[in-house]
């Protein structure tokens, strides 16, 4: 294609998207055909892009990322205005009381929504999730939604534990591992061939996201996160293991599943000498059992 | 296609100016007004929308970490945003070591299910393929259509005359096409 061919149709192009009126540049009909193909090819992109933050999002945004800065930094005095003083522990409480209270059933709902573990909302969201989950048309519909809700409760991990708020990301961790066993459980109530095979490929996507909580979780200076990355770890070998007979065609890795990275969830205490875990000495009775039984791992440490 | 041509975002010079120089609530308008743009380009990138929100909310607590860098007179700020938006996204892939996020809004039906699926397997398709090409044709076409800004603001955020955005555009599209095709036919 020479240059000025390649102009006329870049230009023509860039008419049509922009939804001004064209003239015939008298091209060939190959080189217009492509012209229409590239066309399609930008709204497809447009569309696939097309995405607006939740209302419930945006509602908060603002407040959320001013509380992130000011946490990160000392307290200083703002332009124009006095310096911020620490809230009152019995502020929160009745702010909150304040705006059940004022804010009606839309504000309560959007804050509810984005209300994160350790929140005083969180509990009344969770509900919310239960009520969906029951009234989920068929088992499929129920375990999309299941994956769905661990997803959100490793995003929130994830977050919470960016701005060092680790006692609510150990429970969001918590929580992400028992919707993970919830989820496999309603996997395995799934019968429609297709639903199956999107749904366990669906899990087998997640399991790469549970093993970098995991790590995350390990990582972080509390005690509370290490108790969640061992429900977690527990939680990703069982999911493992479910998907491999589910799903056989999908990819089922979790490497933590061979046991050389974390003492054995049941056994905390008389696992960690001589494992590689960089938390081995730290995480010695810290005392978090899991609350399920975890099946033994295959190749865990004697 | 109207809505391409559609500024992203109306900002007040002076407000950019005060939210720079560290006035928390300056910056608190700045991240409104570019928050549905970023947030657009983090979908498109990563699918999921919890982890669009965080992430949207990470680059702009980066941004503000690094605002006494950011310099008016050589870079717009939706393109300096899309920058460190973009440094976020490798970063989590990086850490996260996930290749596919999906969305995790919850389906109303059974039936929804598998248009879901569908609709993030394209988006997912068309972002793999964006990656594969060269930096200014990746830029071009990620600000014009997911973006949606328009050739005059892309050419103003790249640098670059209206006309040759336009060519970049078309070569760029090209490409995109032939990659696509390249992924259907194996």
């Amino acid at each position: 294609m020479d240059d000025r061919t390649e102009k006329l149709l870049a230009d023509l192009l860039a008419r049509r998207l922009s939804g001004a009126p064209t003239e015939d540049p008298g091209l060939p009909t190959e080189a217009l055909r492509e012209s229409e193909a590239l066309e399609r090819l930008a709204r497809r992109m447009g569309q696939a892009g097309r995405a607006t933050p939740p209302a419930a999002f945006m509602t908060r945004a603002r407040g959320r990322l001013l509380h992130a800065i000011e946490a990160t930094q000392p307290a200083r005095p703002r332009p124009g205005g006095l310096p911020m003083r620490p809230r009152p522990l019995w502020a929160i409480p009745l702010v909150s009381m304040l705006v059940v209270g004022l804010a009606g059933t839309a504000g309560v709902t959007y804050a509810t929504a984005a209300a994160l573990p350790g929140d005083i909302l969180f509990p009344a969201k969770a509900a919310v999730e239960q009520v969906a989950l029951d009234l989920a048309p068929g088992p499929s519909a129920r375990a999309d939604l299941s994956l769905a809700i661990t997803e959100r409760r490793l995003s929130e991990g994830e977050q919470l534990a960016s701005h060092g708020r680790w006692a609510q990301a150990g429970l969001a961790l918590e929580a992400a591992s028992g919707a993970l066993d919830r989820s496999v459980k309603l996997l395995e109530g799934v019968q429609e061939a297709r639903a199956l095979d999107l749904l366990t490929g669906r899990l087998a996507g997640l399991l790469p996201r549970v093993e970098g909580a995991v790590a995350l979780a390990r990582g972080a200076p509390s005690t509370q996160m290490k108790g969640a990355a061992e429900m977690l770890t527990a939680s990703g070998m069982r999911a493992s293991e479910a998907g491999k007979h589910l799903g056989p065609q999908h990819k089922f890795d979790f490497p933590l599943s061979n046991g050389n990275n974390l003492p054995h969830p049941d056994k905390p205490k008389h696992t960690t000498r001589g494992e590689d875990s960089p938390t081995s000495s730290k995480d010695k009775g810290h005392g978090s059992q899991p609350t399920r039984t975890p099946k033994k791992p295959t190749g865990a440490p004697k | 296609m109207q809505v391409l041509d559609t500024p992203p975002t109306a900002l007040d010079d002076a407000a950019l100016r005060r939210a720079l120089a560290g006035d928390v609530q300056a910056f608190g308008d700045l991240y409104l007004a570019c928050l549905p743009v970023i947030f657009r380009y983090i979908r498109f990138r990563v699918g999921d929308q919890a982890l669009a929100q965080d992430l949207a909310e990470t680059t702009f607590l980066r941004a503000w970490e690094a605002r006494r860098r950011f310099r008016p007179g050589a870079t717009p700020i939706l393109g300096w945003l899309y920058r460190i938006a973009r440094n976020a996204v490798i970063d989590h892939y990086r850490t996260a070591r996930q290749t596919v996020a999906l969305d995790s809004s919850m389906p109303a039906r059974e039936v929804d299910v598998q248009a879901k699926a569908e609709e993030n397997e394209e988006r997912r398709r068309l972002a793999a393929a964006l990656e594969q090409l060269d930096d200014v044709g990746r830029d071009v076409l990620t600000m014009r259509f997911v973006m949606e800004m328009s050739h005059a603001q892309v050419a103003a955020h790249l640098g670059r005359s209206q006309e040759s955005i336009r060519v970049i555009q078309f070569r760029a599209l090209r490409k995109l096409r032939a990659r696509l095709q390249e992924g259907d036919g194996r």
